[in-house]
């Protein structure tokens, strides 16, 4: 059916300024059935060591007016909505799955960073559904969640 | 080229437009519904902290609490097993029931706004608002055009079935499309990100939040100062550190927990306050009657979009066409053509393709498309017929308001052209009219005004040569008129009256000849009379003519005949075929509606009046008054024992109490008296009847309609009423030869 896998998006590349290995990353976020009016808004994004706000992988969602009810997004990124510039697309609907390709530099991984997924219904509370830790080992993990999210996981 | 305005988006969006004004209109119901089902509303003093406090304990795990425009209350939870919405009861807090949007409204909604379509569906539907606000505009104007003035927009609606119902729909839902088209705009020019909503506002967090131990959410001063009745979201804190974000019809802000003080309020801006008032318009969230008002208004966009392209089809489908009709712009040759059938358009193709076939560059169109500026013309051809008692012919109804806002003449030659018959006191009254305009307005003549009678191909072929020499060659106006299509009908009865005082006068009753119908015949459901009312006109074409001559009919084609009244004129080509035939003879006849002269709609009394043949159609009236409904007739004739027209059916119908009362005036007796004496003894029993909504319908010579609008202005003066004012609201009708 339509459902099961509609988004698939290529971010852009994940580095820290120096030069290292790049790697491909691919990013699975299957949504509940949550049965919202439209889709749901989904961030995916990297936290630092000591769950420093690093950068927005994906934003999920057209209106940046939405983007603020993300709320833990958005206190994190400081209510910076500019900075998800060319990293947008389509809300995500009820049941259906988000891919995000993207390519990560060597050096995050294993190194203390870790990947958020937020996501909201329309007129409905924000969730921070997951928070996993970017290492080799955790590539493959499925994550279950009670919030909007109901399988998620990374593959590199 | 603003009537095109009004067809092209019309024609192009129909679909559209009628897609999202039916999803619209279903929708407008859910305000209504929304309200009808909302808990009582709260205490008008309870607080959104005794609300708060009172959920928390009821649903655990809650996380926001949303008040709808309707007043109900929503709280999302999550918990092990978990997300869902419940709806509370504001004034205990407790759980009414799960929240379960319907899927059908979810479906309806997304409609409504992107056609299920995303982002191309969303500008489609901005593009079907923008395409009915050019509608909206445009219909007004040209039904204000159509009415003569914006004054009178209210006014009776005129012309077929489909164009009154265009007229009467648009004239209900015009104001409430316009508003929702002109709202709709907004809120997509919002979406897209053209206008700000505000909504991106939000609140900075606050960096300094007071630490402690959480005091009890009843005991918040910043909560408790905030009525549940103001309150849009508050979301719960996550953890103890965390704050609640409170969100009102005012503006947003943090509440901490150890104190429970309001921190970083941030008023709404006015971009979002124009944004939520717009949306709220828009949508009647909270606002449920006005919600319904725009869905009904909403409902009658499709039945616009239908009787619209159906009114567009009929208009082209009857459009004479011309080969080689140059633009108005480009041609150098105008001719505009006033005509009610067919005919003076048949006259005007003669000249057009005689011209062209000369070199000229003609242009021809309808009097009604009279332009401001014609940049290439060097002259210009005008011909009209006359309609009813000498008026503007339905291509020509406009043109003389045209006329009269055109600010320079075009400065070239016009020859003007009537068409009319001798036989009426008024010939080609219209005609002279436009030639009194035109010289009001110092137009040059290329020829001094003429009028063709009785459609004559030999005075038109004389009028072409004298064309032909103002223009310095030869013309040839050869013209062979179309007969018009007709059907034969067979003459099955004769009544005559009349003899004895010299206005001899026939009741002819015409039916289908008794021929078994042909398998098509029956199958295409033509066989059997052509389909008239009562008041149409027929239309009988003399042996050996193709001019018709009409007469108005006292019967419908559901009576199972046709009948009219005809009078024998002397030397009168038609009137004395007619008078000649015997039972049983053949006629060619058609029938040309005539749908403004009927009973108004509705059980309100009908005065009728009628002198002479005048009581045919009228007659026909009250053969048809079924059901009763009051009718008042005035009879005029010369002598009760000689033309007392229908006497023997009168009397039955008043029996069978179709017709009310009768009143009758007689020229040639003792008490000599003509009908408008009676209406003047009856002036003010009459005049009581027009005040309470009465319809008066006149039928007859014009010497005797005149009479008789004179003496009802008589009687209406007291009143302040007068037969023009009447006649302008539609309550006031003639039929007058």
């Amino acid at each position: 059916m339509k459902n099961t896998v509609l988004a698939a998006v290529i971010a852009a590349a994940l580095t820290l300024p120096y030069r290292a290995e790049a790697r491909a990353l691919t990013i699975v976020t299957k949504l509940n059935r949550f049965g919202g009016w439209s889709g749901a808004y989904v961030v995916l994004y990297l936290l630092g060591p000591g769950n420093k706000y690093e950068k927005t992988i994906w934003m999920a969602g057209r209106h940046h007016w939405i983007y603020h009810e993300l709320s833990a997004w958005d206190r994190a990124n400081h209510g910076n909505w500019r900075g998800v510039d060319g990293v947008t697309g389509a809300s995500v609907g009820s049941g259906q799955t988000l891919t995000v390709h993207t390519h990560i530099s060597d050096a995050l991984i294993n190194a203390g960073y870790s990947i958020a997924v937020d996501s909201k219904a329309y007129g409905r509370p924000a969730r921070e559904d997951v928070r996993i830790p970017l290492t080799t080992k955790n590539s493959g993990r499925l994550v279950h969640t009670h919030g909007y999210v109901r399988e998620f996981y990374y593959r590199m | 080229m603003l009537r095109s305005l009004h067809q092209l988006p019309g024609l192009l969006a129909a679909v559209l437009i009628a897609a999202i004004a039916i999803s619209g209109a279903m929708l407008s119901v859910v305000p209504a519904y929304d309200s009808l089902t909302a808990p009582a509303a709260p205490a008008a003093q309870m607080s959104v902290a005794t609300l708060a406090a009172n959920v928390a304990q009821a649903v655990p795990g809650v996380s926001q609490l949303t008040r709808n425009p309707s007043g109900s209350i929503i709280a999302d939870y999550s918990n092990n097993s978990g997300m869902g919405s419940d709806r509370i009861d504001p004034n205990t807090g407790k759980v009414l029931g799960p929240y379960n949007p319907s899927p059908v409204y979810r479906w309806l909604y997304a409609f409504h706004r992107s056609l299920l379509m995303g982002t191309a569906g969303r500008l489609a539907s901005a593009l079907t608002a923008l395409a009915l606000i050019t509608l909206c505009i445009s219909g007004a104007v040209l039904l204000a055009r159509r009415m003569g003035g914006w004054q009178r927009i209210l006014g009776r609606a005129r012309g077929s079935v489909f164009q009154r119902l265009h007229i009467t729909l648009a004239r209900f839902a015009l104001v409430g499309l316009l508003f929702s088209a002109m709202t709709g705009i907004y809120i997509s020019l919002t979406n897209f990100d053209l206008i700000p909503n505000g909504l991106a506002q939000t609140a900075p967090f606050p960096n300094n939040v007071p630490a402690g131990h959480p005091m009890p959410i009843t005991a918040m001063p910043a909560l408790r100062g905030i009525k549940v009745s103001q309150l849009r979201t508050l979301t719960y804190p996550t953890d103890p550190s965390d704050v609640f974000t409170v969100s009102t019809g005012t503006g947003q802000g943090y509440v901490d927990q150890a104190q429970g003080q309001m921190l970083n309020w941030t008023p709404d801006d006015a971009a979002r306050r124009i944004y939520e008032a717009i949306y709220m318009l828009h949508t009647g969230e909270g606002f449920w009657s006005l919600g319904l008002l725009l869905g009904l208004a909403a409902l009658c966009a499709p039945f616009l979009s239908i009787t619209g392209a159906l009114v567009w089809w009929r208009r082209r489908r009857s459009r004479p066409r011309f080969r080689h009709n140059h633009t108005s712009h480009s041609a150098d040759t105008i001719i505009l053509v006033g005509s009610e059938g067919n005919a003076t358009w048949g006259f005007a193709r003669t000249l057009h393709d005689a011209l062209t076939e000369q070199g000229y560059r003609c242009h021809t169109g309808s009097m009604n498309t009279l332009a401001r500026r014609y940049p290439h013309a060097e002259r210009m051809f005008i011909m009209t017929s006359t309609h009813g008692n000498g008026d503007a012919p339905s291509s020509a109804r406009s043109f003389l308001s045209r006329l009269e806002r055109m600010r320079h003449s075009p400065g070239v030659p016009v020859a003007l052209l009537g068409f009319g018959d001798r036989q009426f006191p008024q010939f080609a009254k219209f005609g002279h009219d436009v030639a009194e305009a035109l010289d009001a307005r110092r137009w040059h003549a290329m020829l001094p005004y003429e009028a063709i009678d009785r459609q004559s191909p030999q005075e038109f072929a004389r009028w072409g040569r004298a064309v032909g020499e103002a223009l310095g060659h030869g013309l040839e106006l050869n013209h062979q008129p179309v007969r018009p299509a007709s059907t034969a009908l067979q003459l099955v009865e004769r009544i005559d009256y009349g003899h004895e005082v010299q206005a001899p006068t026939a009741i002819l009753r015409f039916a289908v000849p008794e021929v078994p119908a042909t398998l098509l015949q029956r199958l295409s459901g033509r066989a059997g009379l052509p389909r008239a009312s009562a008041g149409d006109l027929l239309g009988i074409l003399p042996p050996d003519s193709v001019v018709p001559r009409f007469y108005s009919l006292a019967s419908s084609s559901r009576d199972g005949f046709l009948e009219i009244c005809v009078r024998k004129h002397p030397g009168g080509e038609c009137s004395g075929f007619l008078h000649s035939l015997m039972p049983g003879e053949m006629v060619e006849a058609f029938v040309k509606p005539n749908p403004d002269f009927r009973p108004a709609r509705g059980r309100r009394p009908v005065i009728m009046i009628g002198a002479g043949t005048g009581i045919g159609p009228l007659a026909g009236f009250i053969r048809n008054n079924a059901r009763g409904r009051a009718i008042h007739l005035y009879f005029g004739g010369r002598d009760p024992r000689s033309d007392f027209l229908y006497a023997p059916e009168l009397d039955r119908w008043l029996g069978e109490r179709r017709l009310t009362s009768l009143t009758t005036a007689f020229s040639r007796i003792q008490d000599r008296a003509y009908v408008q004496d009676r209406i003047m003894e009856d002036a003010h029993h009459l005049s009581r009847m027009i005040q309470k909504g009465a319809q008066i319908m006149v039928c007859g010579g014009a010497e005797m309609a005149a009479g008789v609008m004179e003496a009802l202005d008589a009687a209406l003066a007291p009143m302040g009423l007068s037969a023009v004012a009447l006649k302008a609201e539609g309550r006031y009708v003639e039929d007058v030869y």
